[in-house]
């Protein structure tokens, strides 16, 4: 077991003797799934909604509740993927709940920017300019590794899938 | 099935197909599990920091976050207790782990309010109230230990039976 995957277990209290039993363990992952998408939830409407109605101060509440956002979520698809199970290729993206989420995603991200941009530019600073392009070349750096990934962890995925389907077809033969 | 536990499937996609696969399943819900202590504790520690650090502004976010932290808690718990696992008979609160969650939820909480009423902790009248206060939030948490326990001895003779 990985360093991570130990850290992960302890943080989520994972050896705990209350998960010996296994109904137990089954039910409370369960609700901690749901307790961890009230969260995500809360959090992404709340980061959409203060930059319009909190202005600038709000804005910077959203940048934090992003961050805090993106670093959790990131932490558990990788535990996810050290347990072998990569969430980008086990289920369909182009969902609608998926589309929801990323949609008010960008609506906290954008807002949060404009009116911190509104607001810092309007004293006559660039850095904000600045930074905006930085972080979007950051982004779409992002977004372009992720969709390689993708596309080439599919091509592996359908690779291993037809070695394993050749395999079975010879043992058959034998 | 009733509509609370309906509802709570919904927000958590429950009933996705991604869910058919057994082990998919049982890692995902794994995974939120640590998801979700990740941010018990990114909200405890930032609602115990925050009055320090961000004045008033952070008092209130504090309050804030303490808040929809209870709430979320009340439904993850409420859904657990609504599957027949209640967690207050099932796992030990009284565990070091327990203690620390408490210890830094004081710290919010006392954080929060000693920043947003300075002044008025130092008018009398105020420690007047502050007693009243005081009477009716500890009458409060007594009715909730006894509403707690008579629903702890329901579970457990359930469970016996």
């Amino acid at each position: 077991m990985s360093t991570f995957t130990a850290a992960m277990q302890y943080i989520g209290d994972l050896d705990d003797e209350f998960y010996d039993d296994e109904r137990q363990r089954d039910v409370w992952n369960e609700a901690s799934a749901i307790g961890f998408q009230l969260f995500v939830w809360t959090l992404l409407i709340a980061g959409s909604v203060l930059p319009w109605v909190a202005g600038v101060t709000g804005s910077w509440i959203t940048l934090g509740v992003l961050a805090v956002f993106f670093t959790v979520s990131s932490m558990v698809l990788m535990y996810a993927k050290a347990r072998g199970l990569d969430m980008y290729t086990s289920q369909s993206l182009a969902r609608p709940r998926i589309y929801l989420c990323t949609g008010v995603y960008l609506i906290a991200a954008f807002g949060a920017m404009i009116t911190l941009a509104s607001e810092y530019l309007s004293a006559g600073g660039a850095a904000v300019f600045v930074g905006m392009a930085i972080g979007a070349c950051v982004g779409v750096g992002c977004g372009v590794h992720g969709l390689v990934r993708k596309r080439r962890l599919d091509r592996e995925a359908e690779a291993a899938a037809e070695a394993t389907e050749l395999q079975e077809l010879t043992k058959e033969q034998i | 099935m009733n509509a609370f536990v309906k509802a709570l499937r919904f927000v958590g996609d429950l009933d996705d197909e991604f869910y058919d696969d057994e082990r998919q399943r049982d890692v995902w819900n794994e995974a939120s599990a640590i998801g979700f202590q990740l941010f018990q504790w990114a909200s405890l520690v930032s609602a115990a920091v925050l009055p320090w650090v961000a004045g008033t502004t952070g008092a209130w976010v504090g309050l804030g976050i303490l808040v929809t932290l209870t709430v979320i808690n009340v439904l993850t718990i409420g859904y657990s207790a609504a599957r027949k696992v209640n967690l207050y008979t099932a796992s030990k609160i009284n565990r070091v782990r327990g203690l620390v969650v408490a210890v830094v939820l004081i710290i919010g909480y006392v954080g929060a309010l000693i920043r947003l009423q300075p002044n008025t902790f130092s008018d009398a009248s105020s420690w007047a109230g502050g007693v009243v206060g005081a009477v009716v939030g500890g009458g409060v948490v007594g009715l909730g230990v006894w509403w707690m326990r008579r629903r702890n001895a329901r579970f457990e003779a359930e469970a016996d039976q």
